[in-house]
């Protein structure tokens, strides 16, 4: 297991919004605040166990939709509704991911991780995500791409692109892509085609949808 | 002059995405509401006659009576900038947005197991196209917001109501968040405004 996850497109994760992802296994909720700095936490609020991805993000606090505690970006609860002269504990903190941006993905690590993940330093324009139905070769054949790392990278009709792998569980593997170098919104979009195709070529019926 | 009367389930997404249109488009009206749970007021007079199948919302216009959401919405972005270019949205609306309700449905009011293969299929085919738009900002059916984006919103925004979370869809996320922010934007019971 790499000690670095991509786990998101930067582009995906919005300034002033927070969504959920898996890592190794365990719930992590991602969010950014308005300040652009991304975060990666234990998906628990520390006070009711509440999914924190369900929360919102107001300037550069998290809040726990259930009771609307408020932790600042180094986790620290800094307010508490129900107790608002209460200054509260400085024990009471979300565990805490190391959580940068590189390549255009967002990667996440445990805080013992040191460095930073190994990706090529060209410019990149972003793709799409796509959930795929099936382990990591699965997923990686079925790209036709290659590598053993959580970066990889290959062509994909004709475009360079580069490839986070996350593996979600046992069944599911998410991809996330950018193409290599600054290309035109055409390629993008065929790209992001070929990306749908891929994933419903291994996937449950899909519903037909209006274009 | 009689003002329209919107005959509204608060807790029913087809009735809030009329309330939401009425909102944006700021158009003047009077809402009345119905007990349709557990009352089964649509099932009684007066509306036996208005909406002989129970079906909700019913928009008087003073002049006509609409039944269903997509033929008020139709009536009400008519002549507007809220118009859509194409009725593509209609089919999707009437085909995989009411087994979404439906699904719903069943899920909130009776305690029989829920399939939820095609309403996933529903939220996955939204993202894929809303991931599809060239356009800075994607919405469903034109280069801005039109009624096709107001009539799909709340199957998407109500999503988690049976377990489809939106951590998987994110072009769906940047748009819901987006109309959340269009001016004079609405909640329902179950989609704060917040993002």
């Amino acid at each position: 297991m790499t000690v670095w996850t991509p786990v998101a497109l930067a582009r995906d994760i919005e300034p002033g919004t927070a969504t959920g992802t898996t890592v190794d296994g365990d719930s992590v909720a991602l969010w950014r605040g308005t300040d652009g700095t991304v975060h990666a936490w234990a998906d628990r609020c520390p006070h009711r166990g509440m999914r924190l991805s369900f929360g919102f993000v107001r300037e550069n606090r998290l809040v726990c939709l259930y009771h609307g505690w408020q932790f600042d970006g180094a986790g620290a609860c800094r307010h508490v509704p129900a107790h608002p002269r209460m200054e509260p504990p400085k024990t009471v903190k979300p565990q805490q991911y190391r959580a940068i941006e590189s390549a255009g993905l967002v990667w996440v690590a445990p805080t013992d991780a040191g460095g930073t993940p190994d990706v090529p330093g060209t410019a990149i324009t972003p793709v799409r995500s796509v959930w795929i139905d099936g382990d990591r070769d699965t997923a990686l054949s079925l790209l036709g791409l290659e590598g053993t790392g959580a970066l990889v990278t290959g062509a994909l009709d004709g475009t360079d692109v580069i490839a986070g792998i996350q593996t979600i569980d046992a069944h599911t593997t998410a991809v996330h892509v950018v193409a290599a170098g600054i290309v035109p919104a055409d390629t993008v979009n065929a790209l992001v085609h070929r990306l749908h195709e891929f994933r419903d070529s291994v996937s449950s019926v899909r519903e037909a949808v209006a274009s | 002059m009689n003002i329209p009367v919107l005959h509204d389930f608060p807790l029913d997404p087809r009735c809030y995405s009329v309330r939401l249109a009425l909102a944006l488009l700021g158009v003047d009206h009077r809402v009345q509401p119905v007990d349709v749970f557990p009352g089964g007021a649509h099932l009684e007079s007066p509306y036996r006659e208005l909406t002989p199948t129970g079906e909700l919302p019913v928009f008087e216009t003073g002049t006509t009576t609409l039944v269903g959401s997509v033929d008020v919405l139709v009536h009400l972005a008519d002549g507007t900038a809220w118009a859509a270019p194409s009725d593509d949205w209609i089919d999707f609306a009437t085909g995989p947005l009411e087994q979404f309700y439906s699904c719903r449905e069943q899920s909130l009011y009776t305690t029989d197991p829920v399939d939820v293969t095609a309403a996933r299929a529903a939220v996955q085919s939204l993202d894929d196209l809303l991931a599809s738009r060239t356009t800075n900002e994607a919405w469903v059916a034109a280069d801005r917001p039109t009624v096709a984006d107001i009539a799909l919103f709340p199957a998407a925004a109500l999503s988690r109501d049976i377990g489809i979370d939106h951590d998987r869809y994110p072009a769906l996320r940047s748009w819901i968040r987006r109309i959340k922010q269009l001016p004079d934007f609405v909640e329902m019971p179950g989609i704060p405004v917040f993002p």
